[in-house]
């Protein structure tokens, strides 16, 4: 226990470094997925084509893999970018991959009949993916989006094994000086659970409540 | 076109190592699969079905397993097992905490699976002088396995790219392989596109598995 307490302060610059990573990702893949979203489902067929092969890439390799490949490929092609960049920028496109599949599939679930009721109303191109549209399509998106940010969070994880310094990595390196594995390793699970447990009751509640509305 | 020859003559020089690696990809996969399937059986069927206190534990076991990440647990494993006196090799402490993750996630698919079907025709079997047992395993059961073969295929699909973390714990597969050999060889990233793309075929043809049983079991469900 002692040994907790000690390294607490490290472990607890180690957590404030992985919730940052997560909220960038998660804020860039979230306003990149509602612009691919949208991009996804209009009427530019080479865009369309562009985004769906974007999604098939990254959602058929690992996030891992995704990691390594932007932790030597700036270095490559002659950016020197920090560790903690290159895995963010990973985590960030992987999220973006998510979030528009996300986006695009609750956009295409409304009913093709409300763009014809606006269209016949007289209500303009923009007013009706702005007004009508995008508010419904960003409420269903709610549980799915907080499920694939509780994935990120998770994801940030993975950063330990590229080698970017954060939770998980500070707390393999108080444990190879401590050897005190099950309350290093078990306070940082706990920590990691307090930050994706909420999140993913939230979905839930969130979930049930819209399966009452349909 | 010399960039392209030196390459391409890197791919063709790395080509055996990925192969083995893939094989313990694989192994991995084909090992965690069948136990977190059985293991989510069971969690499910003692939570829908078994005493209460058991029942409940099992659904903070669920809980924890699924807000925790999976890199974690491999170290748990990995680390903290020897010191009670368990050495596992890193290998199967990838396999078993791939299948204690995925077995979680599984587990709600499938008490959900039973929970959809069941009132009613439980109510039907009763009528009929049925008993619950029989019904369960000849009405129930085999009604819910044709619906949850498609998540578990899904899962299979994110099972296999999860199988990449056990490079945190020193074992090589795929993953690890391309970074060993990408610091040996003083190769570029390229070494990773090639991992990339045997991770991507593996997921394509999963899907299309996973495609061709979703169109015969939806068949099957009418």
């Amino acid at each position: 226990m002692d040994v907790l307490v000690q390294s607490l302060p490290y472990l607890a610059k180690g957590a404030l470094q992985t919730v940052w990573m997560a909220v960038v990702a998660i804020f860039v893949g979230s306003v990149a997925g509602l612009v691919l979203g949208l991009a996804a489902v209009s009427r530019f067929t080479a865009l369309r084509w562009l985004i769906d092969a974007y999604i098939f890439l990254t959602r058929g390799i690992p996030i891992l893999v995704l990691m390594f490949i932007t932790y030597y490929a700036f270095p490559a092609m002659g950016y020197r970018v920090s560790s903690y960049a290159a895995v963010t920028v990973a985590l960030a496109l992987y999220a973006t991959a998510f979030y528009t599949d996300i986006m695009r599939g609750c956009l295409q679930s409304l009913p093709r009949g409300q763009t014809e009721a606006a269209k016949s109303l007289g209500m303009g191109r923009m007013s009706i993916i702005f007004d009508i549209l995008l508010p419904q399509a960003m409420k269903s998106s709610l549980p799915p989006w907080l499920n694939t940010s509780i994935v990120m969070v998770k994801s940030t994880s993975y950063s330990a094994i590229v080698g970017a310094w954060e939770l998980t990595y500070a707390a393999k390196e108080v444990v190879e000086r401590t050897l005190a594995t099950f309350e290093i390793f078990g306070a940082v699970m706990l920590f990691y659970f307090a930050i994706c447990y909420p999140l993913s009751l939230l979905s839930t509640h969130l979930e049930k409540k819209t399966a009452v509305v349909h | 076109m010399d960039w392209l020859i030196v390459k391409l003559r890197l791919i063709g020089s790395i080509y055996p190592q990925m192969l083995d690696a893939l094989g313990v990809t694989l192994g991995i996969a084909a090992l965690a699969l069948p136990l977190a399937v059985v293991l989510a059986a069971v969690i499910a069927a003692v939570r829908l079905f078994g005493p209460k206190p058991i029942a409940m534990a099992l659904g903070g076991w669920i809980e924890l397993m699924r807000n925790t990440p999976l890199l974690l647990q491999m170290f748990l494993l990995y680390f903290a097992l020897p010191m009670l006196g368990w050495r596992l090799d890193g290998f199967y402490c990838g396999v078993l905490a791939i299948a204690f993750q995925h077995s979680a996630f599984l587990a709600e698919t499938f008490r959900g699976a039973i929970e959809t079907i069941s009132r009613r025709q439980w109510e039907a079997a009763r009528a009929l002088g049925i008993r619950d047992s029989t019904a369960l395993w000849h009405l129930i059961l085999p009604q819910a396995a044709v619906k949850v073969a498609a998540p578990i295929g899904n899962q299979l699909i994110i099972l296999v790219k999860d199988t990449s973390v056990v490079s945190g714990i020193a074992v090589l597969d795929l993953t690890l392989t391309g970074k060993i050999i990408l610091e040996r060889n003083a190769a570029s990233f390229e070494v990773f596109i090639v991992v990339a793309t045997f991770y991507l075929a593996l997921t394509v043809l999963l899907g299309l598995l996973v495609r061709f049983v979703e169109t015969r079991t939806r068949a099957m469900v009418g």
